[in-house]
């Protein structure tokens, strides 16, 4: 069967279940669409970003981070939701001696309403069962090298709890626009397999 | 079963394994590389989830539940989103 083939089979399967959806009134087209939409547009890895460089710049907003990053991320206007309230966002800070990294060996359980979608290498098989063996070498792949003294701590999220990293600011942060800083605190620097 | 979020592999306590719970196997090969939805329906059922969800069709863990259930051999060849496929179309009708 043509991959072609195959993608037409899948949105047909789909259609059905929109079409479901709407006729028992649970979601009609408009807000599937709009949903969609947000995910392409409000919700991104720039939200964490800012969250990073106002912890860098600002000790009493780093210490509400860590302490309850759901309602920091609130306060700078990134509400989470999309599924239920039950979902807490935690955030794990990198130091000098501790390097953090985050994955869902289970499924993909990711701070999706605050950061949007995972990578696809997030979801896939081969991250998920290697990074809690060889965390060290997977971290190297990414090209992220840790001094061997520097503890890796790998933290498995769960339908409830969702983790996001907080790495440490790069030398002569003073001296780099606001800006700057956001584009240094990539994605992959949330999850925690490079650093800024 | 073991559930997403259990803290304790229940392969240790003599439990079941299920096909999802990958944590230390080998053999998975390279991740792929980054990229978002590739279809229009990867994007609508994803949003179609998280709707049932929201408005308490069923919960994320009986949607994950439902998806852990999914036989090993048609899991692993089930590219990503079509496991999700396969769960609402067993708990929304």
């Amino acid at each position: 069967m043509s991959g072609h083939h195959r993608n037409g089979e899948l949105q047909a399967r789909v259609n059905v279940l929109l079409a479901l959806a709407e006729e028992r009134g649970i979601v009609d087209r408009e807000e599937i669409d709009r949903r969609i939409e947000t995910l392409g547009r409000s919700v991104s890895p720039v939200n964490g970003a800012r969250m990073v460089v106002r912890a860098w710049g600002d000790p009493a907003y780093r210490e509400r981070l860590l302490d309850d990053a759901g309602a920091a991320a609130g306060e700078l206007g990134f509400a989470g939701g999309g599924y239920s309230s039950e979902i807490r966002l935690h955030a794990v800070a990198n130091t000098p001696e501790v390097h953090n990294v985050v994955v869902c060996t289970l499924c993909s359980c990711y701070p999706l309403a605050w950061l949007g979608p995972p990578p696809a290498w997030y979801k896939s098989e081969a991250y998920r069962s290697r990074v809690v063996r060889d965390p060290r070498g997977v971290l190297a792949e990414f090209g992220t090298t840790l001094p061997d003294d520097v503890e890796v701590r790998v933290w498995d999220a769960s339908a409830e709890a969702r983790y996001l990293v907080v790495p440490m600011a790069p030398d002569g942060v003073d001296t780099l626009s606001e800006e700057d800083q956001l584009a240094r605190v990539t994605r992959d620097c949330l999850i925690g397999v490079a650093v800024p | 079963m073991r559930s997403c979020g259990a803290r304790v592999p229940l392969t240790r306590l003599g439990g079941v394994a299920y096909a999802n719970d990958v944590g230390g196997m080998h053999g998975f090969g390279a991740w792929p590389d980054d990229h978002g939805f590739e279809s229009v329906w990867e994007a609508q059922i994803f949003a179609l989830n998280q709707a049932c969800v929201a408005a308490g069709v069923y919960t994320l863990d009986e949607f994950r539940h439902t998806m852990e259930q999914i036989p090993p051999a048609e899991y692993y060849a089930m590219p990503y989103y079509e496991r999700w496929l396969y769960a609402v179309e067993r708990l929304l009708p």
